[in-house]
């Protein structure tokens, strides 16, 4: 009993976080140009735990919907590094997802109450 | 110490442990199988991208080797398959699933299905192929048995005919699935349940599969029980075979080498064959050649049979394609040129046989003057009674032969006695062989045969032998005297 209850707790906790992901990164590349690595570990420092292998194929998908960009850069050590930017779609994509969240907000606020 | 294996990630040189190699290149086909869309290169290159920048920063000039523990650590960090579905795929997952479906069918591939056999997995691969059940073709197979065992024949072909399905993509193919990680799963699951758990898959069946799988199922009992037993047996014939083949192999290795030695060491004029000095033969011929090749056309089956027999014995091949390429190579030129050896001097060692001196076939006339009675003693004597009246008495015989002969005179007597032969420590094939008198009837002689001689009359059809024995075992030995 116990355990089907903490599987759907975190089922109920990943598809949150599945809802915001794709936002939280386009957040997180609004700031400045930024590789894989990085977006995760600001990811992480934002206590938005994230499993790193989906990152990809959402970055991926976001730039096949040309929301972002990226070039190649060469790092220090080890392969060149991705370094991502937002289109100008994504920016007004992102503006978007500020109000769909706003909305969510006091949506949730109001219920709260 | 463990092996470790360069490769190249992300146009990355990484030295990586074995295990994790293995490790690694499952992820990352599991993930490419997983995502199975458009950009698939794509994300699994920034994955392999991603994972090679942090690897590269795991290392130091005191790590220069990823480890297995690295990857597992990596691993949990990226995400299993499992996490990308939730996180990523979610609730689209079962939109996805439909949709994918059709696309995930492919052309169904004719196997055998052992996990559902009742005897061979025939019928339910059949069954599997056309997506039929399989008690259908069971019917059939019975149906045909019945009327006269036309079945049983076609069942063995197909058998044969049919690869077991036994890999877990096999499976999928035969099922007309395509291979992804999701099916490979599903299959797992249903294939750990099903494996060897004949009682359960017996329960799934319906009751007129159950009651046509009878007779199979009988079969399959029969043949699963000789099975079991040949499995006991046949490694223990084999194991048999093994160490007779070596042991028979050895001796006849052991046997060959010996003899070819001493025929090499031995040729020496004080060894004799056929009363002919072996050094006499052996300039003949192209004597060590003729050693060597038959030498290596007899001893190489011999090896190849003891490496046989070893293998058999340690159930493990000794011999590389190469090696016994080689071998049987070196066999056959020997083999063509010892013959052809043997053909090309067999006729002139013959003429030497024929010629050497005390071998030769020599006539002697013997001179019969108021000779009246002829006693001749001796086994390897034949006298022949000519009708030819003109004849000579003759002995002929090979030389070695005659001189061994000691012809006295006693007044009217002529005593012919063979004189007994000592033969010699290093003479090989040196037996003294018969020798015949020849006296023509004319001459009107008494002749006596002893010791074993025998008479041959041309001119008395039916003679009534005159016996002179002591006693019955000489009369056995000179079986008759014949009197003029």
């Amino acid at each position: 009993m116990e355990d089907e209850f903490k599987k759907s707790m975190e089922n109920a906790a990943a598809q949150m976080r599945k809802g915001v992901l794709e936002f939280a990164i386009l957040l997180v590349i609004a700031k400045r140009e930024i590789y894989a690595n990085e977006i995760i570990s600001r990811l992480k420092n934002a206590k938005l735990t994230v499993v790193e292998g989906t990152i990809y194929p959402l970055l991926s998908r976001l730039k096949n919907s040309e929301l972002l960009d990226y070039k190649w850069e060469e790092s220090k050590s080890g392969p060149p590094r991705k370094y991502y930017s937002l289109t100008a779609k994504g920016r007004q994509f992102l503006k978007g997802c500020e109000e769909q969240w706003r909305n969510l907000e006091s949506a949730i606020t109001n219920l709260k109450k | 110490m463990k092996k470790t294996i360069s490769i190249n990630l992300s146009n990355q040189n990484f030295s990586i442990e074995e295990d994790a190699y293995e490790k690694l290149a499952a992820y990352l086909k599991s993930i490419k199988n997983h995502c199975g869309g458009a950009d698939t290169n794509e994300v699994v290159a920034d994955i392999e991208n991603s994972m090679a920048d942090k690897l590269k920063s795991s290392l130091s000039p005191y790590k220069e080797i990823i480890t297995l523990e690295d990857i597992e650590s990596l691993i949990k960090i990226m995400g299993t398959i499992e996490d990308f579905d939730r996180e990523v795929g979610g609730s689209s997952e079962v939109e996805n699933d439909e949709e994918s479906l059709p696309e995930n069918k492919t052309k169904r591939k004719l196997y055998r299905d052992s996990d559902n056999a009742v005897i061979g997995g025939v019928c339910s691969g059949l069954g599997a192929y056309f997506d039929i059940d399989p008690v259908l073709f069971r019917i059939i197979f019975f149906a045909l048995v019945l009327a006269g065992g036309s079945a049983f024949p076609l069942y063995i072909l197909l058998w044969i005919a049919m690869p077991e399905a036994k890999t877990a993509h096999q499976k999928l193919e035969m099922q007309g699935q395509a291979p992804t990680i999701a099916a490979f799963k599903n299959l797992a699951k249903t294939g750990k349940q099903i494996q060897d758990n004949w009682k359960k898959r017996w329960q799934k069946r319906s009751t007129i599969d159950k009651i046509f799988s009878l007779p199979l199922v009988i079969l399959n009992g029969l043949f699963l029980t000789i099975k079991k037993v040949w499995r006991i047996l046949w490694p223990i014939c084999i194991f048999c075979i093994g160490i007779f083949l070596t042991v028979i192999s050895l001796i006849g290795l052991a046997a060959i080498s010996i003899g070819a030695l001493f025929m090499l060491l031995f040729n020496n004029p004080i060894y004799k064959f056929s009363f002919i000095p072996i050094t006499e033969l052996t300039a003949v011929v192209p004597y060590t050649w003729l050693i060597i090749t038959g030498f290596l056309s007899l001893a190489i089956p011999a090896i190849l049979f003891i490496i046989g027999g070893l293998a058999m014995i340690r159930k493990k091949n000794f011999l590389s394609f190469a090696a016994g390429s080689i071998l049987v190579a070196v066999w056959m030129i020997s083999g063509i040129i010892f013959s052809a050896l043997c053909l090309r001097y067999a006729p002139e060692l013959k003429q030497k046989f024929d010629n050497y001196y005390t071998t030769e076939h020599v006539k002697q006339v013997i001179d019969l003057t108021e000779i009246e009675e002829i006693e001749v003693y001796g086994n390897r004597l034949n006298i022949f009674v000519s009708a030819n009246t003109n004849t000579p008495p003759i002995i002929s015989g090979r030389q070695i032969d005659l001189s061994s002969l000691e012809i006295k005179r006693e007044d009217k007597k002529l005593i012919i006695t063979q004189q007994k032969y000592q033969p010699e420590a290093t003479c090989i094939n040196c037996h003294l062989s018969t020798m015949e008198l020849v006296v023509a009837t004319s001459t009107k002689l008494r002749i006596t045969a002893r010791d074993g001689a025998d008479i041959f009359d041309e001119t008395a059809p039916i003679p009534e032998p005159i016996i002179e024995a002591e006693n019955l075992s000489d009369y056995e030995n000179s079986k008759a005297t014949i009197s003029e």
